[in-house]
Parts: structure tokens; C-alpha cells; sequence
């Protein structure tokens, strides 16, 4: 009989819907990492990420019953997560900001200050440009490149076509190495 | 192949999805095209620059985290699901009822919700709320209205500006308003529908009694806090009238829970008796009402003061008044009763407050008991027992995005080199702080601190209140009474031990939605102040403690 770690993401979703919790306890152990990832490239808070991320188990097992193989289950996760991530930039975004106050928010800022003192300085210039991106670009390197899903899939998550995918991240790529090296330029001097 | 089909298959080459075909011709192409080789490079190098932030820590609880979110949210749904299933089956009864017995026997089933209704009152009495009473009220004006009575329309308006009272927290006017009441009670000039509803909210005058004594002690109180501020003892009069405030809620809380506790039982005594000389129809009616009244009984009797929970609640409110060891003696045996039952859940509460009470008192070899109870099972206390009595924090993250404060009343201002918020009486809500921490922040934090510039000569008090996005305001929200010297001085609000103004303790894992400044009642003219500075501050992790001292 085959192990549970042999199965694919999809046929241990349909256990899962079974109710086999042994199967949804090794989906978790497979996406735990990826999905706090995610999350953590958004917001930049791990104890945020891990929140979020424990979210998106919570809803994925409550409607493990409705799961059908119409789409890879990496789809439907990141669809889940996406949503939760929306909703919460909604939430945040409600707020308004004068300036002052906005000079003042050093929470990011300083993660990253420390971060460099600590000798990871690729790291954090990495991903103070990646953060300055424009959002939909931001979005597709993020899924593709760190959470590896296939452009068509990414298409499919956000909903655009599979074309828009390609030229944003090949537009995104490059944007990314020019802001890194406006960055790293103002750094050094 | 040109250099536009080139650039799509550089980007797939790059995603890893380009079949061997492609790579093959996309490999022929590089080789005589410098600006495709170019920007293949520049890509590939993109990536990898990209690839070098490897991301956070991988939390190695998460199975055990999820399964336990997934219990909890099972558990919200079950608790959802049969008070849904009871109150359906209620109406079931009630058509039926209604065809056998016509309006009366629906009448007496209905007021099974009508005294959930009066409990509920009954329980946030004092902190605002009269809505379910004065809903009661009407039921009760149209049973009067159906049944022919004639409706003394002043009586219930009279008990509604009692409410009303209640809910401004002036207890002086609502006694003098409830006096009147029963004077007229006693005539006998009250309608039936009037006099049933004093009956089930006042009781027998138990309540009115319990304020009465609030008064006066309230006022003794206060001319000793006055005293106190003549003479510049501004601490003693902090604490007075932040105890002042934080008993009111509880005593009349518990005095109207006993009144319709006794009442309630006397009540179904009589319609069980009364049943025994009936028949038929009648019979069965009476048997009705009395087990309404008797179900108002154990519903009542789980916040009486005689039960677990009651006592749970007066030991908070003595140890919020400053009653240390009399709170600590309740907490004591409560944790002495529960170690035969083991309900894990009301021990770590009882430990928690045991724990703060015995702290407050000095009784310190018993509060260091149970916090270290309290850590080895993996809760936080809210005192570090290695740096023990003093409360070591530091800031540990400041707001995500600093708190923006939204209200006309409201200002910036420079204030001695600093620039404070001046808050200033207007409408119902001073200044109003949104959440801008991220979600469920508040609930990993054990302070929240703000500093406060006191402009005049006197203690100045003010209440801070916080909502959460399901409460409902009703008494489950979270207040606290500030009270603060005159000049600059710093308010530190402990989250852990919070409780709200029903005395439950307050749930900070529900999101925070905001906080805001209001009038204290006891704040006679209210006036301006600066705030600044708001933070949420943690108890110093262990790890970090250690090194401090080991080094």
C-alpha cells in the first residue's frame, strides 16, 4: 500500500474530504513553509505569516468536502490565501496617513535595518526592492519565483490571461535588477 | 526567430517551464544575438538576486496549531447551532399553542424570551444597554392592549427614564424614579403590564436597596478622594475613584441577578401549587409558567453570586477595587474546589487572577506559585517571577503603522518640545484611536501605555474604552478608568488581567476594531488633555532575560 508522503497534493485533498486527518496533516507539512513565504513577502512579520498561514489550513479543511479535481490544489490554496491577504490590505488600507505620520513608520524599516547589521545585506536590499515594486508585478515574481507555480496556474489564480502573465514577469524581472541597482548605487554612496 | 519571440522564450527558459524544443532554438538564437544574450543574463540574474532572500522560519507547530484552530472554529459552529435549534423549537411550540390555546398560552411561552431578554438586561445593567428591557416593555404594553387593560402609559414611561438612567449610570436619578414606582406599586395604581415588568426587572426591591447603598457609599467615597486632592495626595484619590469605577458595574450586577433569582423561584413555586387545584387547559398553562419562571432560575442562577462563576466574578471586582487578600481568599477557594473537577480552562483563570490578587497583597510564595504553574502549562504571566515585583518591560515592536486619530475634537498640538494629541470633550466619543496594529496583535501583547499631559490642578479621569469587532457593546467591551495626576505622566493598561465591564475576562483574540477616549461619569467638568506616544509593549522574553543577567 502506498505511504501517504508518496500521494500527490490533489488525491490527499480527496482523502482529506474523507476525512482522513493524517492526510490533511501531511498537506500542512508539505505547504506550511511555502504558504508562511508568501505571507511573509507581503508583510514582513513572521508571526503575522504564521496567523495567516494557519487561516488558510483552517478554511482549506473546512471545505475539504467540496474539493474537486478541477484545478491543482496549489491553485486553491493560493486562491484562499490571496483572499485572505486582500481582505487584510482592505483592512489596512482604510487608514489614512499624513505625512508626519507616515515619516514615522519605521516597524518595516527597522526589521530590515537589523536584518542588514546582521550581514544578510543581499537579502535585505532584495527585498526592500521587491517591496518598492508596483503591486501586480510584486505578485507575479512572488508567486512564480518563490512559490514556483506555473504561469498557467498563476493565470488561472489571478484571473488574467496566461499572456499578461508572461510579459509581467519578464517586465517585472527587469524592473527588479534596475531598482536593485538604483538601491544598492544609493547604498554605496 | 526574432528577437520579440526570443524575449517569450527567454522569460519561459527563466520560469523553467521552456520544453528541450525551445531551449534548443532559443540556444541558437543567443548565439548570434548580443542583445538577446544580454537580456537573458540580465533575467537570469534578476532571479537569482531574487532567490538569495531565502524567507522566514518554517514554524514547526503548525500541524498541532491548525488542528487546533480547526477545533475552535468547530466549536463556535456547534455553540452556534443549538441555541438556533432551541429558540426554533420554542416557536414550533408556540404555533402550536397558539391554534390549541389561543393568545394567552402563546403569551406565556413567548415570555420564556422576554425574561432572556430581562437577564440579559439584567447583566449589563449599569453598563449600558436598555434596549432589550424597553423591547419587553412594548410586549408587555401590547399584552395590556390585547387583554383590554387599560394602559397606564406614565408608569411606563416613568420605568423607561429609569433605564435610561441606568444606562446614563446616574443611579440617584433612577432611585428616585424607582421610589416612585413602588410607592405607586403599593396604591395599587399601576397597570398590569407596568406592574409585571417592575416585577421581573426590579424585583422586590432588592436592587433598589443595592444602589441605594452604592450611593452613598460612591459619595463617601468621593469626598475622601476630594480630600485627598486638597491636599495633593493625588495617588489615594487615583485609586479611589478607579475603584469607584471599576466595582459599579459588578455590585448591581450581582444584587439584580439575586432579586430575579428569588423572585423567579417564588414565582414558580406559586404556578406549581396553583396548577395542583387546576384542570385541563389551565392546568397546563400554569404548568407553562412555571417552568418559564424556573428555567429564568437556572439561567439566572449560573451568574448568581452563590455559583462558580458568580464568585469568580466578585473575586474580580475585589481585587479591581483593591481588595487584594479578600480577593485572593475567593480565588483560593475556587482553585481548592476546582482540583476535583479539573475544568483546565476556569483553573488557569483562577490561577491568573489568584496569582495577581496574592501579588497585589504581597502574599508573593502563593503568586509565585502559580505563575510558575502557570508557565510550565505554557501560559504567559502577566509577571516576570525572576525580576519579581518589579514589572520588567521593554518595547518590543512599535505599531505596525503609528495609531491615527480621527475625531473634530481632536488636535495636534506642541507641548513642551513634544507633539501631543490634545483630546477634548466632544460628543459621545473624545478621540477615537483605530487598530492599525496587524490582526489578533493585540491578544501577543501584555500593555498598552500612552502618555498623558494633565493641563489642570486636579486628578483628572477619563475612561479608555476598546472594542473588538463582535462586541457588542453591550458590557463585553473592554473599559478602563484612567486617573491621572496633574502634569506628564504615563498610563500603563495591563491587557492580560483585563476583564470586561460584565467581569468576564476580556477576549483580546477577537480583532481589536478600535479605542477610544470618553467622559467618566465621576469627571464632573470634563476636561482637555495630551496624550502621545501609544504603544503596545511586551513582558521581556526569557531568553532575553537570561542573557541580561548572565552576562
Amino acid at each position: 500500500m502506498p505511504q501517504l508522503t508518496d500521494k500527490n497534493d490533489e488525491d490527499l485533498m480527496l482523502l482529506t474530504g474523507k476525512g482522513n486527518k493524517k492526510a490533511f496533516e501531511e498537506l500542512v507539512k508539505r505547504h506550511t513553509r511555502p504558504l508562511q513565504n508568501y505571507f511573509y513577502r507581503y508583510f514582513r512579520n513572521t508571526e503575522d505569516s504564521k496567523d495567516y498561514a494557519q487561516q488558510v489550513f483552517v478554511q482549506i479543511f473546512q471545505s475539504a468536502k467540496r474539493y474537486r479535481r478541477l484545478s491543482k490544489f496549489t491553485t486553491w490554496m493560493y486562491t484562499v490565501a490571496r483572499n485572505i491577504y486582500i481582505n487584510e490590505i482592505a483592512r489596512r488600507q482604510k487608514v489614512r496617513f499624513s505625512p508626519l505620520e507616515f515619516a514615522e513608520n519605521k516597524g518595516t524599516r527597522r526589521n530590515m535595518v537589523e536584518d542588514a547589521v546582521t550581514g544578510k545585506d543581499t537579502a535585505y536590499f532584495v527585498r526592500k526592492t521587491l517591496d518598492a515594486l508596483p503591486a501586480e508585478f510584486k505578485e507575479v515574481l512572488v508567486l512564480q519565483v518563490y512559490q514556483d507555480l506555473k504561469c498557467a496556474e498563476i493565470a488561472k489564480l489571478l484571473k488574467i490571461p496566461e499572456g499578461t502573465v508572461w510579459s509581467r514577469l519578464h517586465y517585472g524581472l527587469k524592473l527588479f535588477k534596475k531598482e536593485y541597482e538604483k538601491v544598492t548605487g544609493e547604498h554605496e554612496l | 526567430m526574432n528577437c520579440k519571440e526570443c524575449e517569450i522564450l527567454i522569460t519561459r527558459k527563466i520560469a523553467g517551464e521552456a520544453t528541450p524544443a525551445e531551449e534548443a532554438f532559443l540556444e541558437l538564437h543567443l548565439k548570434d544575438c548580443a542583445a538577446c544574450r544580454q537580456e537573458y543574463s540580465e533575467l537570469a540574474g534578476a532571479k537569482e538576486l531574487l532567490l538569495k532572500d531565502s524567507g522566514c522560519q518554517e514554524d514547526a507547530g503548525m500541524v498541532s496549531k491548525v488542528f487546533a484552530g480547526i477545533e475552535r472554529e468547530e466549536n463556535k459552529f456547534r455553540q452556534g447551532f443549538f441555541p438556533r435549534l432551541a429558540l426554533r423549537s420554542l416557536f414550533a411550540v408556540a404555533a402550536v399553542l397558539a391554534v390549541v390555546f389561543g393568545y394567552d398560552a402563546v403569551y406565556s411561552v413567548i415570555s420564556v424570551s422576554d425574561y432572556t431578554k430581562i437577564l440579559d438586561f439584567a447583566k449589563y445593567s449599569f453598563s449600558g444597554g436598555s434596549e432589550p428591557v424597553v423591547k419587553a416593555a412594548l410586549q408587555h404594553q401590547q399584552a395590556d392592549e390585547l387583554s383590554n387593560n387599560s394602559i397606564d402609559y406614565t408608569a411606563v414611561a416613568s420605568l423607561e427614564n429609569a433605564l435610561y438612567s441606568i444606562d446614563k449610570r446616574d443611579n440617584v436619578r433612577m432611585i428616585a424614579i424607582l421610589k416612585d414606582i413602588v410607592r405607586r406599586k403599593s396604591e395599587g395604581s399601576l397597570s398590569g403590564g407596568a406592574a409585571k415588568l417592575f416585577n421581573n426587572v426590579f424585583g422586590s426591591g432588592v436592587v433598589v436597596e443595592a444602589a441605594c447603598n452604592n450611593v452613598r457609599r460612591v459619595q463617601d467615597e468621593i469626598l475622601t478622594a476630594v480630600e485627598c486632592e486638597k491636599t495633593q495626595n493625588y495617588d489615594d484619590a487615583v485609586r479611589i475613584y478607579s475603584g469607584i469605577s471599576a466595582r459599579q458595574g459588578i455590585d448591581s450586577y450581582t444584587a439584580s441577578l439575586s432579586a430575579l433569582l428569588a423572585e423567579s423561584a417564588k414565582e414558580s413555586k406559586l404556578a406549581y401549587q396553583r396548577s395542583a387545584n387546576l384542570k385541563g387547559e389551565q392546568k397546563l398553562k400554569a404548568l407553562v409558567k412555571s417552568l418559564n419562571y424556573l428555567e429564568v432560575v437556572k439561567t439566572a442562577g449560573k451568574g448568581g453570586a452563590k455559583t462558580r462563576d458568580g464568585r469568580f466574578i466578585v473575586g474580580v471586582s475585589l481585587s479591581k477595587s483593591g481588595y487584594g487578600l479578600e480577593s485572593a481568599l475567593v480565588f483560593n477557594e475556587l482553585k481548592n474546589e476546582n482540583e476535583k473537577k479539573k475544568d483546565k480552562k476556569f483553573e488557569a483563570a483562577v490561577k491568573m487572577n489568584l496569582g495577581v490578587a496574592a501579588e497585589k497583597s504581597g502574599v508573593r510564595s502563593v503568586a509565585a506559585g502559580c505563575f510558575n504553574e502557570l508557565n510550565s502549562s505554557g501560559i504567559t504571566s502577566p509577571v516576570d517571577i525572576r525580576a519579581y515585583g518589579s514589572y520588567v518591560r521593554y518595547v518590543l515592536e512599535p505599531w505596525s503603522r503609528p495609531p491615527n486619530i480621527v475625531n473634530a475634537g481632536s488636535a495636534r498640538v506642541q507641548l513642551g518640545g513634544k507633539e501631543m494629541i490634545r483630546v477634548q470633550p466632544h460628543g459621545a466619543k473624545w478621540a477615537v484611536g483605530e487598530n492599525f496594529a496587524a490582526v489578533n496583535a493585540w491578544k501577543t501583547y501584555d500593555t498598552f501605555s500612552f502618555d498623558v499631559y494633565n493641563p489642570e490642578k486636579k486628578v483628572l479621569l477619563f475612561d479608555f474604552r476598546v472594542r473588538g469587532l463582535l462586541d457588542s457593546g453591550r458590557g463585553n467591551i473592554f473599559l478602563y478608568t484612567a486617573g491621572v495626576r496633574p502634569g506628564y505622566s504615563s498610563v500603563a493598561i495591563d491587557l492580560r488581567g483585563a476583564t470586561s465591564m460584565t467581569g468576564e475576562p476580556y477576549r483580546w483574540d477577537r480583532n481589536v476594531h478600535e479605542w477610544y477616549f470618553t467622559q467618566n461619569k465621576f469627571s464632573v467638568t470634563p476636561a482637555a488633555f495630551y496624550v502621545n506616544n501609544f504603544r503596545l509593549e511586551k513582558s521581556k522574553p526569557s531568553a532575553v532575560l537570561a542573557g541580561a543577567t548572565g552576562g
